[in-house]
C-alpha cells in the first residue's frame, strides 16, 4: 500500500515538475516574444512618425503644384466645369427607342437628336467603316 | 503452530518468511528522551514547511484565479509602445501635419578611442561632405574624451557613418522641431529655440499646452489656402515691385482664420538666418491706417445708427478744406450722390459728410462695438493694438470716415468685415478649428437690416464700383477697395501706398472673407501706372475666390437669376439722391 501512493506522489511530482517548466519556458518564450513584438512595434511607430514627416514634406502644394505641371495636363476647375445634378441631361424613356428608329431613319441624323448623352458615344467611336447597325447597337448598349 | 497463527492470517505472506522473534525495546532514560526531541523537531520542520507551501498556494491562487500579477504586466506592455513625444504636433483643419518633433541622431566621437584619425577623418568626410577634413582631423587628435562632429543628421548619413565601422563614434539621440510645409505657415505656426521653447507664433502663444499635450494641435488654417494665397500675394508683389503683402481668408459664420500671410516670409527650419522684416506679422502685428475699406464701417454705421438710408444723398461737389489740407475725392463726379454711390465711387467727401451727419459719439460707438478700438485676442502673441485719436475730436471723425487717423491691424479689418456682412454679429477671431456645424455665439452688433444693405452695397463695388477686377463669374463676390497713403515722417506720401481689397462671397449668404494688402505697391505697364487698390489688391483676391470655392464645395450660381437680383442689386442712380436734396 505504502509502494503504491509512494509511486502515485513520485509521478506526481514529476508531472507536476515537468508542467511547471514546460510553462515556464513557455512563460519566458512569451516574454521574449512580448519583447520583440513591442520593439517592433515602437520601431514601427517611430517609422510611422518620420514618414509622416517626410509625407507633409513631399506632399508641399507648391512642390505638387510643379509637379503637376510637369507631369499632368490637368488644370484647376473651372467655372463651367462645375454642374449640378438637375442640369444633366434626362436619360430616354426606354431603352429600345433608339433601336426602332433606326429601322427607320439613318442613325447619324436620328441618334444625336435623342438625347446629348448618347449623342456623344457615336463621336468617341474610332473613325472606319461601320454599319449604322453596329453604330445604333452601340449607343443602345451606352444608353443601357 | 498455535502461536504462529496470528502471523498466517496473510495468505500472500510467502512460507519461507518467518519474522524475527522479537518484542519492542523497552523504552526508558535518554533514549526515550532523545526520540521525543527528534518528534518535536520533525513536527515543528513538518509546520513550517506547511506554513510555506500554504504561501506558496495563496500566492499561486492569487496569480492564477485573482490576476494580483496582471495590471503591473500590461503596464509595462503599454508604456512601451508609446513615442515619447516631449512637444505636441500642430496640424491644420484637415490633419496636415504642420510641426512635428523628430529624433535625430548626433555624431560625436571620443578620441581616445579612435585608432588611426587621419584615416578616420578622412572617411567621415567622405560620406559628410559638409564637414572639412581639417577640422575633423584636429577635433580627433584632440586630448578630450568627448567632441560633436555633427549634429542633427538624416537616417541615411547615420547608415553611412555606421557603415564606415569607426571605432570610438557613437551617436546621442536628440530631439528637433521640424516644420515639413516650410515657408507656407511660417507666420502662423512660427518656430522653437534650440531647447524646444515656442519663440513665435502658434509654438510660441500655445508654449504650455504644447507642453503638456499629447494629441495633435488642431488649428483652424487650411494649408491649400496658405498656397493658393500665398501664391496670389505673391504674384502681386512681383508684378507691382511691391515692398512686403499680406492675405487673410476668414469664416464669416465662426470667425475662425482659414490662412494667414504676411509676405515676406521665412522658412521656420531655419528661423535664425530669417530677417526681422520676415518674421514681422503684418497680419496681425502690423497696424495700417486701411484706407476706403474703412468706409464699410462708416457706411454701417449711419445706416445701423439711422442718420442716414439707402436713399439718402449727400453733396458731393466740392471739396472739403480742413486747416490746410483737403478732402477731395479720387474718383470724382461733383455733383450729390446716393449713400450707394457714395460706397460705390468709394466718395470721401460724401463719407466724411455721412460721418459729421452721425457725430463723433455714435461713430466711436459703433467702432468700438465691431471691436476695433481695442486690442483683440489671438492664440497668438504677435498681435498689435489699434491706434485711436485721443482725444477724438471732429476733425479725426472726419478723417476716421475714409480710414485715415486710425490704424487698426489686418485681423481687426476681417473680423469686424465678417460681423456687418453676417448678419452683424461679432464673433471672436481663432486659430483653432471649431468642431464640424459648430457655430459659436457672437456677440450682436448691428442689426440684420444693415447687414443686408452692406451686402448689396458691397456687391455693387464689385459689380460696378472700384472693385470690377475683383469679380469671379458665379461667386458673387462683393467688397470693398481702400489705397491708403503711407504716413512718411510727417506728411502722406502720395507715392508709397497701402493698396487693400477686402472681399466677401458669396454675397448672398456670406461664408468667407478674403483680404489682401500690397504694401508700396510701383505701377507697372499691364495696370497703365495705376497703384490704387482696384488695380493692385482686387484682382488677386477674384483668382483666390476662383480657385479656393471649388475646395470648399462653394457651388457657381447664375448671377442674373431672378432671386438673386431681387436680394442683391439696388438702384445706386442719383435720381433719387436728387430728389432728397431737393426737399
Amino acid at each position: 500500500m505504502i509502494r503504491a501512493t509512494t509511486i502515485l506522489w513520485i509521478a506526481l511530482v514529476a508531472c507536476v515538475g515537468y508542467g511547471m517548466f514546460q510553462v515556464k519556458y513557455e512563460v519566458q518564450q512569451l516574454e521574449d516574444e512580448l519583447a520583440r513584438v513591442n520593439k517592433s512595434i515602437a520601431s514601427s511607430k517611430n517609422a510611422i512618425h518620420v514618414l509622416n514627416a517626410e509625407w507633409s514634406f513631399l506632399t508641399q502644394p507648391n512642390r505638387l503644384d510643379q509637379m503637376t505641371k510637369r507631369y499632368l495636363t490637368l488644370g484647376p476647375i473651372g467655372n463651367p466645369q462645375i454642374g449640378q445634378l438637375d442640369g444633366l441631361p434626362r436619360p430616354p424613356a426606354s431603352p429600345a427607342a433608339p433601336a426602332v428608329a433606326a429601322n427607320t431613319v439613318p442613325p447619324t441624323t436620328k441618334v444625336p437628336a435623342s438625347t446629348p448623352a448618347p449623342a456623344t458615344a457615336p463621336a468617341a467611336q474610332p473613325p472606319g467603316p461601320q454599319s449604322a447597325g453596329t453604330r445604333v447597337a452601340t449607343a443602345k448598349m451606352r444608353t443601357e | 503452530m498455535k502461536a504462529q497463527q496470528p502471523l498466517d492470517d496473510n495468505p500472500c505472506r510467502p512460507r519461507h518468511f518467518k519474522p524475527a522473534p522479537c518484542a519492542p525495546l523497552p523504552m526508558e532514560g535518554p533514549a526515550k528522551q532523545s526520540l521525543e526531541t527528534s518528534h518535536t523537531r520533525l513536527i515543528v520542520t513538518a509546520g513550517l514547511f506547511l506554513l510555506a507551501f500554504l504561501a506558496i498556494g495563496i500566492r499561486l491562487v492569487d496569480v492564477t484565479v485573482l490576476k494580483g500579477g496582471e495590471t503591473k504586466l500590461a503596464r509595462t506592455a503599454r508604456t512601451v509602445t508609446q513615442p515619447q513625444v516631449s512637444r505636441a504636433d500642430i496640424v491644420d483643419r484637415n490633419g496636415v501635419l504642420l510641426a512635428t518633433t523628430l529624433e535625430t541622431p548626433s555624431l560625436f566621437a571620443n578620441p581616445k578611442q579612435v585608432a588611426n584619425p587621419q584615416e578616420a577623418a578622412r572617411k567621415i568626410v567622405s560620406v559628410l561632405p559638409d564637414l572639412s577634413e581639417g577640422e575633423v582631423l584636429a577635433k580627433l587628435t584632440s586630448d578630450k574624451s568627448f567632441v560633436w562632429l555633427k549634429r542633427r543628421l538624416t537616417p541615411r548619413q547615420q547608415f553611412d557613418v555606421n557603415r564606415l565601422g569607426i571605432p570610438g563614434l557613437q551617436f546621442e539621440r536628440e530631439e528637433r522641431r521640424v516644420y515639413p510645409k516650410g515657408n507656407l505657415a511660417a507666420h502662423v505656426v512660427g518656430y522653437t529655440g534650440i531647447d524646444n521653447k515656442g519663440l513665435a507664433g502658434v509654438e510660441r502663444g500655445l508654449d504650455d499646452a504644447l507642453h503638456e499635450r499629447r494629441d495633435p494641435i488642431k488649428l483652424s488654417i487650411d494649408i491649400r489656402l496658405q498656397y493658393i494665397l500665398r501664391d496670389e500675394v505673391q504674384k502681386q508683389i512681383d508684378d507691382f515691385r511691391a515692398k512686403g503683402g499680406m492675405g487673410l481668408i476668414a469664416d464669416v459664420r465662426t470667425g475662425e482664420i482659414l490662412s494667414m500671410i504676411s509676405l515676406p516670409d521665412f522658412d521656420p527650419n531655419n528661423a535664425g538666418a530669417a530677417s526681422p522684416e520676415a518674421i514681422f506679422n503684418r497680419a496681425t502685428l502690423g497696424v495700417f491706417e486701411m484706407g476706403s475699406i474703412f468706409k464699410i464701417f462708416n457706411t454701417a454705421m449711419a445706416l445701423d445708427t439711422k442718420t442716414a438710408t439707402m436713399t439718402s444723398g449727400y453733396d458731393a461737389t466740392k471739396a472739403i478744406p480742413i486747416g490746410k489740407y483737403t478732402i477731395h475725392d479720387d474718383h470724382p463726379q461733383r455733383r450729390w450722390l446716393t449713400v450707394p454711390e457714395i460706397f460705390q465711387y468709394s466718395s470721401n467727401i460724401g463719407s466724411v459728410k455721412m460721418a459729421l451727419d452721425a457725430g463723433i459719439e455714435k461713430q466711436r460707438d459703433v467702432l468700438t462695438r465691431l471691436g476695433l478700438t481695442r486690442m483683440p485676442t489671438l492664440e497668438l502673441k504677435e498681435i498689435g493694438g489699434p491706434l485711436i485719436p485721443s482725444p477724438w475730436r471732429q476733425i479725426n471723425s472726419m478723417t476716421i470716415a475714409f480710414g485715415h487717423g486710425m490704424s487698426v491691424s489686418p485681423l481687426q479689418m476681417i473680423n469686424a468685415t465678417s460681423a456687418v456682412v453676417n448678419g452683424g454679429i461679432l464673433h471672436q477671431a481663432t486659430l483653432l478649428k471649431h468642431p464640424d456645424d459648430y457655430i459659436p455665439a457672437g456677440e450682436k452688433v448691428l442689426s440684420q437690416q444693415t447687414s443686408e444693405n452692406m451686402r448689396k452695397l458691397m456687391r455693387l463695388v464689385v459689380e460696378k464700383g472700384t472693385g470690377e477686377f475683383a469679380n469671379a463669374p458665379g461667386y458673387l463676390i462683393g467688397g470693398k477697395t481702400g489705397t491708403a497713403e503711407k504716413v512718411t515722417g510727417k506728411s502722406y506720401a502720395r507715392k508709397a501706398v497701402l493698396a487693400s481689397f477686402v472681399g466677401v462671397f458669396p454675397m448672398n449668404d456670406p461664408r468667407y472673407v478674403v483680404m489682401i494688402s500690397i504694401d508700396e505697391p510701383h505701377g507697372n505697364a499691364k495696370s497703365h501706372g495705376f497703384i490704387t487698390a482696384g488695380w493692385v489688391a482686387a484682382p488677386p483676391v477674384g483668382r483666390v475666390v476662383q480657385r479656393m470655392a471649388p475646395l470648399l464645395g462653394i457651388q457657381p450660381v447664375d448671377e442674373n437669376s431672378p432671386e438673386i437680383r431681387r436680394a442683391l442689386v439696388i438702384d445706386s442712380s442719383g435720381q433719387q439722391g436728387r430728389k432728397v436734396a431737393a426737399n
